[in-house]
């Protein structure tokens, strides 16, 4: 009994303390106490509705109408209550000014974020056990298909999951009031968008479950659960880099992330044209990742070029391994150098791809070298001209939102204008800063386009050289002063402290 | 001998601001140094760079020898940092607050309850842990927030304004507790408005303006080196009339006014010089029976070393 309660107590320190706290919080707070109850008595009233009204149209005893009714209420509690209290939980640290009390004790960001998500996790399973009940007696009630249900619940419950992590990431994006509740808003619209979208899709599986048995389920629902494992990887990165301090490295984490995504996005390219041998299929893939990249990469580009104080010194000391690590070092022109690489690696894993099966026709280059072209030029403009705001948190802001503007405007300008000039013409302008356009010639075979984007490409790639250089260099450079072992010893570097008694002239 | 807290050359700026100058000083353990300056001076600036809550432009600052800019987890163990704005979890007990915060720092089984029974002993809140801590008092809070501080026994502790919002019993006691913690070796910088509080249990100080240390040293280092601006009290057996003439003869003296049976001027010079002055006016044949450069406090420093101009 008492090997039982050390090993119990001994458990319980092992426990993430945030896990504690957040749970704690949350089981006493209102909004998980009002949230609850709310969709408990809603579950209950519409179900006992579902089963008045059914009875009273004489129909029989469908268990489909009545476990939609009841699935409703589950998505709206852990598709939008439990992502929003996770999110409102990581802005409450800023908010209730105990985010620095957090980072000053032994828990990394890591920690914090997992903690904050198995709390949101727990509610999540607690709302699934508490629908259990009913779930169990829409199955009594007939006509449900098992494997309907299993995969309508499976799929909540990973979508579910993933958006907890979702809203931490995006909470975790400011501290500015304002913007915070703009965030808010947004995240609760779109939870209660995706909350509806689920719904319709269990309705769709409930009264055909039929579908759920089509060859190409396994592989769409491959395809589903891979977005939402990137999506959650990518909110937990972005969530640890925003609780670690500015000065650490928060980029690396991200930019392996990254890295490892596009991998993945290669290895479905792959199945899917070992499926079908559709070169189109791949051309389209390709393209979308490399337009996919610039996400990700739009937030490496424009961090500040030089390598923190906290970062120096933990550059590998061997010299080619620190001219490995330099594109996933942080640093707004090593985010230049690792979008190359990786859109190489992209370009050159479609050539391959293309190249290791009979295709019906050879992977089309034009369009591919125009999306690349595209991608590097949103990418490095706002990077080349951010780069001296880089060092404040609003001029990243300005330049990140460079890259939106710089798709956005040259598609609508005209648009616009010709919308209010009543110009029909400019309506329908089509121009260079129009990609679809663009790619559109270039898959017909008319490489004008990609004669004047790789000319601009090109001008680009001159200008940014001497920061990439600078950029490769300055990793060399800590790597050499760590093998000398100059990494800073602050004792014999920097001047002693004055002379005590000593009174500066006013 | 190594400081326990080490601040070199510190150099933090915020765009065009310069928040902390080349701030040096050196705390070491077992003393208390106010760290003292206007609003704005660059008090929290330096202090969050000590906590390792801010990296400077240049310059270090080292916890027992640790670089708290590029071992930041390191020099996090050895210092315990207050704010002077801080939150406090909403539903939670005091119990639960210093629980979740020694879990947070790694302690874990009987040294996690036997610490929080301690600090919560040395802290006064042993009879309050089951209350919640947004229903606190400030005084109360200061004391859960400085129980925090304490959990992981750091070497070095940083309080920010610890005494504001306090009241005159609960000041005496934090100046208490303070005390207690340097008898016990511990090292802490503390910053406060308070002057007078701060005198008293102070064993040095770093007077800090517009991102620049004016002053550091002990009180009677500082007092040496402002020496040349003391106030003077005299009091001679002549008429007031001849005194206050005899005063105002003398070369060094100014602002010379009544006060009580006496006179309080001001005096610039050295102790020499002083010694010389007496000497001058019992030649003019005054009787001088009562000659006291007055005692200096931490506020006299204070407002002699700052020229009271914020950035």
């Amino acid at each position: 009994m008492a090997i039982a309660g050390r090993a119990f107590g001994a458990a319980g320190d092992r426990i993430n303390p945030v896990l504690v706290k957040e749970i704690r919080q949350a089981l006493r707070g209102r909004y998980f106490k009002i949230t609850f109850a709310f969709t408990l008595v809603a579950a209950t009233l519409i179900g006992l509705f579902v089963i008045l009204a059914q009875v009273a149209e004489g129909s029989s005893g469908s268990g489909r109408n009545f476990f939609l009714a009841i699935y409703a209420c589950l998505a709206v509690a852990v598709l939008g209550f439990v992502p929003l209290s996770a999110f409102l939980s990581m802005g409450a640290e800023w908010e209730e000014g105990t985010y620095d009390l957090l980072v000053l004790s032994d828990l990394k960001p890591r920690r914090i974020v997992r903690g904050k998500y198995l709390a949101a996790a727990i509610q999540t399973l607690l709302h699934f056990s508490t629908f259990g009940p009913f779930l169990v007696f829409s199955f009594f009630l007939r006509e449900i298909d098992l494997f309907a249900v299993g995969t309508i619940l499976g799929g909540t419950l990973a979508l579910s999951l993933t958006l907890s992590l979702f809203a931490l990431g995006v909470s975790s994006l400011t501290r500015i009031r304002f913007l915070r509740a703009v965030l808010t808003i947004l995240l609760a619209v779109s939870l209660v968008i995706l909350a509806g979208l689920s719904i319709g899709m269990a309705a769709n599986f409930t009264f055909r479950p039929y579908t759920l048995r089509s060859t190409d389920f396994p592989a769409t629902a491959g395809v589903f659960l891979t977005i939402l494992a990137g999506v959650a990887a990518f909110a937990h990165a972005v969530a640890c880099a925003r609780l670690a301090h500015p000065e650490e490295n928060r980029s690396t984490g991200a930019r392996a992330l990254t890295a490892t995504a596009v991998l993945l996005g290669l290895s479905w390219l792959t199945f899917f044209f070992v499926r079908t041998r559709g070169v189109n299929r791949l051309e389209g893939m390709t393209i979308l990742l490399l337009f996919a990249l610039v996400v990700p990469m739009l937030f490496f580009v424009t961090e500040p070029d030089e390598l923190g104080r906290r970062v120096r010194p933990r550059v590998p000391r061997r010299g080619a391994l620190a001219l490995l690590a330099a594109p996933f070092l942080p640093g707004g022109a090593r985010g230049l150098l690792l979008f190359l690489v990786l859109a190489a690696v992209v370009m050159g894993g479609a050539e391959a791809i293309s190249a290791s099966r009979s295709a019906m026709r050879s992977l089309p280059h034009g369009p591919i070298l125009g999306a690349l072209c595209y991608a590097f030029l949103y990418l490095s403009i706002p990077s080349l001209l951010g780069r001296r705001a880089a060092h404040t948190a609003k001029g990243r802001t300005i330049a990140r939102l460079g890259v939106p503007v710089l798709v956005t405007v040259p598609i609508l300008v005209p648009t616009l204008v010709g919308f209010f000039v009543g110009n029909r013409r400019w309506i329908e302008f089509e121009h260079i800063g129009f990609p679809i356009w663009t790619l559109e010639r270039l898959d017909r075979g008319d490489e004008g386009p990609l004669v004047f984007l790789g000319s601009a490409a090109l001008l680009l790639a001159a200008l940014n050289l001497p920061r990439l250089v600078a950029g490769v260099r300055e990793v060399l450079e800590a790597s050499r002063d760590r093998r000398a072992g100059r990494a800073r010893t602050a004792e014999a570097a920097l001047p002693p402290a004055e002379e005590t008694g000593a009174v500066a002239e006013p | 001998m190594t400081a326990a807290l080490s601040i070199r050359g510190v150099t933090k700026r915020f765009g065009a601001l310069t928040a902390a100058d080349e701030v040096s000083f050196d705390v070491p353990h077992g003393e208390i140094w106010g760290f003292i300056g206007p609003n704005g001076a660059g008090k929290t600036t330096t202090m969050r760079v000590c906590a390792t809550l801010d990296v400077p432009d240049e310059g270090e600052v080292l916890v027992e020898g640790r670089s708290a800019i590029e071992e930041p987890r390191e020099a996090r163990r050895r210092l315990g940092f207050m704010p002077d704005a801080y939150g406090a979890y909403a539903s939670t007990t005091i119990a639960e607050y210093l629980d979740f915060f020694a879990r947070a720092y790694g302690l874990d089984g009987r040294r996690r309850r036997e610490t929080i029974r301690r600090v919560a002993e040395f802290t006064s809140l042993g009879g309050l842990m089951e209350k919640e801590v947004t229903a606190l008092s400030k005084g109360m809070r200061q004391r859960l927030c400085l129980a925090k501080t304490l959990l992981h026994d750091p070497a070095v502790l940083v309080l920010d304004e610890p005494a504001a919002g306090l009241d005159p019993r609960a000041r005496v006691e934090l100046r208490e507790l303070l005390k207690a913690l340097a008898a016990s070796g511990k090292a802490i910088l503390v910053s406060s408005h308070i002057l007078s509080e701060l005198g008293e249990m102070v064993d040095g100080v770093a007077v800090i303006e517009r991102g620049r240390i004016r002053a550091t040293g002990s009180m009677d280092e500082i007092a040496r080196g402002v020496a040349h601006r003391a106030e003077v009290f005299l009091r001679a057996l002549d008429p007031p009339e001849a005194t206050e003439r005899a005063l105002l003869e003398q070369p060094r003296v100014a602002r010379v006014r009544r006060e009580r049976d006496g006179f309080v001027f001001d005096f610039e010079g050295s102790a020499e010089e002083m010694a010389d002055l007496v000497r001058a006016l019992v030649s003019m044949g005054l009787r001088p029976v009562a000659f006291a450069p007055r005692e200096t406090d931490l506020e006299d420093l204070f407002l002699r070393i700052t020229e009271g101009k914020v950035q």
